[in-house]
């Protein structure tokens, strides 16, 4: 910081705190300064990464020359100030004003001797509705009161409580709101309005009804709230929680990886628990001015990954058109013959622009080899056809289908391709497709938590996608299904065997994957699949939207 | 069906009056029911808290610890639950003792008042006690009194009653030398092993209902096994009140905890699917 | 075109298509898919339609097997199963079910040289029974004019729905009471999707309550009315008790209590009745062992292993105090068990089960068996051979050893005689001691067959009507049975 400063030619002050002397450049507050410098200063309302506001108060530090105690994160920093912020009499206070937070707050576990052969006795439980203690509260493993509580050692409360009792807001999806543990410190506030310019949200009410809500209290569904989650990765209390992955507690394990929903690939943490995905949340150190996601990402992975939906085996048509579960060998030999019997043009293969990288190298690859050239490419419901000869706008041609994403192809099937015979379905989903008499085979795939690669974003960025969950059932990655596939045929020149010698091709054709259009930041689908079939909530918002709105915004 | 007639919540803990003329017609003090809110529900035990043969109604206080107790939560009046089985359970032991103590937390507040009112009628002086975190949380208090010589209150912040816990009253009701002939205790299993511990040093007959994991409540499966004095009964059918200082408490903390990982992974595909539908149906 | 007896020795027997275990040992469906038209027809025409019947005979509900068979040959497949049901109200489920090669099949004429030879009795009747209810050719069953008596028939299981059946026919008023929320009894809780499809229980259900059988669910006799209830304030002239066995049999040994220690009833009943395969959609949990030990060696134990292993289990022991010729499982489950790869640990039994520090099932210590001299059942009893124990892994043991009575009608109702076990005293008509109170199935025998129960139950119908009829002084109605 100081070497920054001294590099854009800023004046570099100095400064004492608790007798260390330490520089500054001007602007800063004394927080911030005590912050840099290793020194700790209790804060509840202010945050490094958001304006501060000066509401909590326990950042009280003494300050020579003035009279009184100032709070540090509003108190800019002067030349020679002299600062100490630890003393008897400071604890003293901060432990005054802490007791009147939590004289609004449930805590009297906070405060209670017996913690913890209570916490030994009761199995701690996030799953209650209202939390009236400690070990029913969803936040309490990183709860910054607790915190507090502990560091200035607070051992009783000698306020009554005073219970707000606000009805409990579990109306809107995606989160659970509990204004009762609210301590009115505004981060979520702060957030909304000066981090995303949305200030859905604000204080309302008055006295001891103060809360934070919507305009007009309106349900966030209702206002222009996008359930973007900032507000509840800053709020240091239980009050905000994500309702799909509360209950879970401490995932296993956190993987970091990037989400391929839209073109903006945010990078992403997935929460693992059981080897499910349980929940998505932002790189933690990130301060909330960098963090970009949108609720898709944030929310909706683990319901729509976890969907009793996703195809788990493979299944080919038996000889008396039942269709039945095969093994992979089957079905790969089963494909690969079905291939054999048409003529490359007589094959349409189609490809997802939600695949990565490797699977859609892999598929062009497979297609130029095979098909002569019959990919097309997905743009929402319209469908490219870049080489497939047409008349009348009908594909005569076509008797093959394999399609990548089988759920775009639902309706007019007949319409678009007269001849068609046969249609071989690779993809996460039962679509209504998947009931056709034509279809031979289905072959189940992953979802890109479930596997490793790379996917090109906007502005060309190859961000790597890591695998953080198991597959349901025996489904594998696109690209070895085609890889497999490929090899069966095996007499036409296919030559790639694993992600690694794919990898290789990408980089010296990387206009391939640059003619795979970029999925919208605005897309509600995944693989053609609308996201809100499988995330109900999902649904809510984006009907409520569009009603209200005409326009869904992430 | 079973249709919701009342509902209110203290506190986490949901009143709900139930229509069930057939079961408030049969059941005695100490019996419990077995309700699934929707086809996709577990089926969970529940303590009837009071009930009514005229109007043909049972009264439950929920407490919301888990997805089948959240969905009952969010019923409304005019709401109709999917099933509703019972009585189930053998009665409390009805019969002049004397003094009996009856205490009660969460639930068991509102669970220990048709014991309260049996032995009340059978003529013994019958002493409440209840406890909380904090005094906003009693409930079903008027007509404890009604039926009680005596209410004591216990609670952890020391703002109504003895600052503690029910066996913390207890302990100091026995160190007075008062006589306690029989004591009922309904609540958390860990409340149920903290009052017993407490009657145990001065002998007091003590029963406790247990509320371990049930499935059919007819004792067919065998889930609500606990060992009671060294021997193995079910508490659907044999209990589920037992002598509280026979309980293997071990076993039985160990027991009720089988399924915490099982009961997160439900609540995803839960608020998904219910609430949501809710919503959709205009009750937002 | 009528075949010619040998051409008809020369067909060979057809075995029904199965899922291939790899995958069916991953979901619930139902594991053969059953005959094609043209296999049914070539199946039956395998038959000699000998003089002397012999399957009729092995048949505990006397169905007339070869007329259907011969119906089933000529592709008159609703005809044929309309057949059966004269004698048997369930036949899509005991084709499925029943253990034939001990029955039908195993008096054939053409499996006395080899089992496997005979006649696919078991899958004609399947065949024809689906085929009815898919091609939606069931009629509604003609019933005669109400008659004002009223029966209560406790429990919707096998027996029970048999009684149900039969007497609504002849002009009954029926009422069920059923504990669980939906009817099937263990057909429904015990018997697992992919043995016997859970819409085939329901359609039968249906079927009977388009009759005007009235089903009460969640209505625990015993506990909501007592048996003298029902005949005092709720007015019926008879009641027929069909709880089936209840209450499961734990061993006494250490480490029974552990978590992760199932008995059968239990684990079956959250699998198949609250279907907790299909978890978290339906909400009932089911804790996915790893390693499996299941215990027993009769149906329920192999419904069970091949339910874990569908569940996800990594692999499933069964282990057996007796040796294999001994299992009373139905040839067909044995033989699938052990396509998929279960693990047989026979002439075995547990001494105790580990447990860790959470109480979660961790091993097993068992001690070796050998058969020595015949019981009286006439299997050979199993010794233990001394200081032959070994352990084993597991993290979870299902206990599928038997059951007992449950004792919560009879406590309830004194005045009716039990034997030394529990169970319910009857004569061959299923006549309790008390009069008017009827009982069959597993209540009475102890754990047998759904075939069995059903057998009991249409003899008790038949009781029911007889009395009643006396009773009421009207004239007894000839020919319905």
């Amino acid at each position: 910081m100081v070497e920054l400063a001294e590099q854009k030619n800023i004046a570099v002050e100095t400064m004492r705190i608790n007798e260390k002397t330490v520089s500054f450049s001007s602007g800063e507050t004394i927080l911030e300064v005590a912050r840099r410098s290793g020194i700790y200063i209790p804060t509840l309302c202010a945050r490094a990464d958001l304006p501060s506001p000066g509401s909590c108060r326990l950042c009280i530090v003494e300050v020579e020359g003035i009279k009184g105690y100032v709070t540090s994160c509003t108190t800019p920093a002067q030349p020679n100030m002299v600062v100490n912020t630890n003393s008897p009499e400071i604890e003293r206070l901060r432990r005054g004003i802490l007791e009147l937070i939590l004289s609004e707050h449930p805590s009297a576990c906070l405060v209670c001797p017996i913690r913890e052969t209570c916490e030994k006795f009761d199995a701690p439980s996030s799953k209650t509705g209202r939390v009236t203690g400690c070990n029913m509260c969803p936040n309490r493993d990183i709860c910054e009161l607790r915190q507090l509580v502990e560091y200035l050692g607070l051992e009783q409360i000698k306020y009554p409580f005073l219970y707000k009792g606000f009805p409990l807001e579990r109306d809107d999806p995606f989160m659970d709101r509990d204004y009762n543990l609210c301590i009115l410190c505004g981060r979520c506030i702060r957030v909304c309005q000066e981090n995303l310019g949305l200030s859905a949200i604000s204080f309302i009410r008055r006295g001891h009804g103060t809360k934070v809500g919507t305009s007009f209290e309106k349900p966030h569904v209702d206002s222009n709230c996008v359930f973007c989650m900032h507000c509840v990765d800053v709020c240091p209390t239980g009050a905000l929680t994500v309702r799909g992955s509360k209950w879970y507690g401490y995932p296993d394990s956190e993987t970091s990886t990037t989400c391929i929903l839209c073109e903006r690939g945010c990078e992403l943490v997935i929460d693992t628990k059981w080897n499910k995905v349980m929940g998505a949340h932002p790189v933690r150190d990130m301060s909330v001015g960098e963090r970009e996601y949108c609720v898709k990402g944030r929310c909706c992975l683990p319901a729509l990954f976890n969907s009793p939906d996703r195809l788990k085996y493979p299944a080919i048509r038996r000889e008396d058109s039942k269709m039945i579960y095969a093994d992979w060998d089957h079905a790969i030999n089963y494909v690969s013959d079905l291939l054999s019997h048409y003529k490359p043009r007589e094959i349409a293969v189609l490809c997802s622009r939600h695949l990565t990288d490797e699977s859609i190298y892999a598929l062009n690859e497979f297609a130029r080899v095979y098909a002569e050239s019959n990919i097309f490419y997905i743009v929402d419901r319209d469908v490219i056809f870049p080489h497939v000869e047409k008349s009348d706008g009908i594909c005569k041609d076509v008797k093959l289908l394999y399609l990548t994403e089988a759920n775009s192809f639902t309706n007019g099937i007949q319409e678009k391709f007269g001849g068609l015979e046969n249609i071989v379905i690779q993809d996460i989903y039962a679509s209504p497709l998947s009931k056709s008499p034509k279809v031979s085979a289905i072959l189940p795939t992953t979802v890109f938590t479930e596997m490793n690669g790379t996917k090109t974003c906007a502005d060309n960025r190859r961000e790597p996608v890591t695998k953080a969950a198991e597959p349901p059932g025996n489904a594998v990655p696109d690209w070895e299904i085609t890889v497999n596939i490929g090899n069966a045929l095996n007499n036409r020149g296919f030559k790639m065997k694993d992600s690694r010698s794919i990898q290789n091709h990408i980089q010296m054709h990387p206009w391939i994957i640059a003619a795979v259009p970029m999925v919208p930041k605005d897309s509600l689908t995944y693989r053609g699949f609308p996201i809100a079939d499988f995330v109900p909530d999902f649904r809510i918002f984006v009907e409520r939207r569009l009603q209200s709105k005409g326009e869904v915004r992430f | 069906m079973y249709e919701v007639l009342e509902r209110s919540e203290i506190f986490n803990v949901h009143k709900m009056v139930i229509k069930a003329p057939e079961i408030a017609n049969s059941i005695n003090a100490g019996q419990f029911v077995i309700i699934m809110g929707s086809e996709y529900s577990e089926r969970i035990p529940l303590t009837v808290s009071d009930w009514n043969t005229d109007t043909g109604t049972i009264t439950l206080y929920i407490l919301e610890a888990g997805i089948s107790t959240l969905e009952l939560a969010r019923m409304k009046v005019g709401d109709s639950l999917y099933a509703v089985t019972g009585p189930l359970g053998i009665p409390s032991e009805i019969k002049h003792y004397g003094t009996v103590v009856l205490g009660g937390g969460c639930y068991g507040i509102g669970g220990i008042y048709p014991t309260a009112r049996a032995c009340k009628e059978a003529g013994n002086k019958v002493i409440a006690i209840i406890e909380a975190r904090y005094s906003p949380m009693f409930y079903h208090e008027k007509e404890l009194h009604a039926v009680s010589d005596q209410v004591l209150y216990a609670t952890v912040d020391g703002s109504r009653g003895r600052k503690g816990k029910v066996e913390d009253v207890v302990t100091e009701m026995l160190e007075k030398g008062i006589k306690i002939d029989q004591a009922f205790f309904m609540g958390c299993a860990e409340m149920l092993e903290r009052c017993s511990e407490a009657t145990r040093p001065y002998a007091i007959p003590t029963k406790v209902a247990l509320n371990s994991i049930m499935l059919d409540g007819s004792g067919m499966c065998g889930a609500c096994r606990v060992s009671v004095g060294g021997e193995t009964r079910f508490a659907c059918v044999d209990g589920p009140e037992f002598d509280g200082h026979k309980v293997d408490w071990k076993e039985l903390h160990k027991r009720k905890r089988a399924y915490a990982e099982q009961e997160i992974v439900v609540y995803q595909s839960y608020s998904h699917e219910c609430l949501s539908e809710k919503k959709l149906r205009g009750e937002l | 075109m009528a075949l010619t007896t040998k051409e008809r020795m020369a067909i060979e027997r057809h075995r029904m298509a199965e899922q291939p275990p790899d995958f069916r040992n991953r979901n619930f469906e139902e594991v053969p898919y059953g005959y094609t038209p043209e296999q049914a027809v070539a199946e039956a025409q395998r038959c000699l339609s000998c003089k002397k019947m012999p399957c009729v005979s092995g048949c505990p509900v006397e169905i007339p097997i070869p007329e259907f068979i011969a119906l089933a040959a000529e592709e008159k497949f609703a005809e044929s199963a309309r057949l059966i049901k004269t004698k048997n109200v369930l036949p899509a489920v005991c084709g499925r079910v029943c253990p034939q090669e001990t029955q039908c099949e195993g008096q054939c004429v053409r499996g006395k040289k080899d089992i496997a030879e005979a006649i696919a009795i078991g899958n004609l009747e399947r065949f024809v029974a689906d085929y009815e209810r898919e091609n939606d050719l069931m009629e509604v069953l003609k019933i005669q004019d109400k008659n004002g008596l009223k029966t209560a028939v406790i429990g919707s299981g096998p027996s029970g729905l048999t009684v149900a059946g039969d007497l609504v026919k002849l002009g009954y008023k029926v009422t069920i009471y059923e504990a669980f929320h939906r009817g099937g009894g263990v057909l429904v809780y015990g018997i697992p999707e992919f043995r016997l499809p859970k819409k085939i229980v329901e359609a039968e259900i249906g079927a009977l309550e388009d009759l005007g059988v009235k089903i009460y669910y969640n209505s625990v006799i015993g506990r909501l009315y007592k048996v003298d209830d029902l005949f005092h304030s709720m007015g019926f002239n008879a009641v027929y008790i069909g709880v089936g066995a209840g209450l499961p049999i734990f061993l006494d040994i250490p480490g029974m209590n552990l978590n992760g220690v199932f008995s059968a009833n239990e684990y079956l009943t959250r699998s198949n009745l609250m279907k907790s395969y299909l978890f978290p959609e339906y909400r009932t949990p089911m804790i996915v062992g790893r390693k499996v030990a299941v215990l027993g060696g009769g149906n329920v134990a192999m419904d069970s292993a091949r339910t874990a292993l569908r569940l996800g289990a990594e692999k499933v022991t069964i282990v057996y105090r007796r040796a294999r010729e001994q299992m009373p499982a139905r040839a067909a489950e044995l033989h699938h068990a052990e396509e998929e790869e279960i693990e047989f640990r026979l002439l075995s039994s547990p001494v105790e089960i580990f447990g860790n520090e959470g109480g979660w099932v961790t091993g097993m210590k068992c001690q070796r068996y050998e058969l020595g001299e015949p019981d009286e059942s006439g299997r050979q009893r199993p010794v233990p051979i001394e200081n032959s124990f070994f352990e084993f892994d597991c993290d979870q043991v299902i206990v599928s050893i038997g059951g007992q009575a449950n004792p919560l009608i009879t406590k309830t109702t004194p005045d009716m005689k039990v034997n030394k076990w529990g169970y319910i005293e009857v004569d061959p008509w299923g006549r309790t001691s008390k009069k008017f109170v009827y009982a069959g199935g597993d209540i009475v025998t102890g754990a047998a067959t759904v075939i069995s129960a059903m057998g009991a139950g249409r003899r008790a119908a038949k009781a029911i009507h007889e009395d009643l009829m006396k009773e009421s002084d009207e004239t007894f109605t000839q020919g319905w049975w």
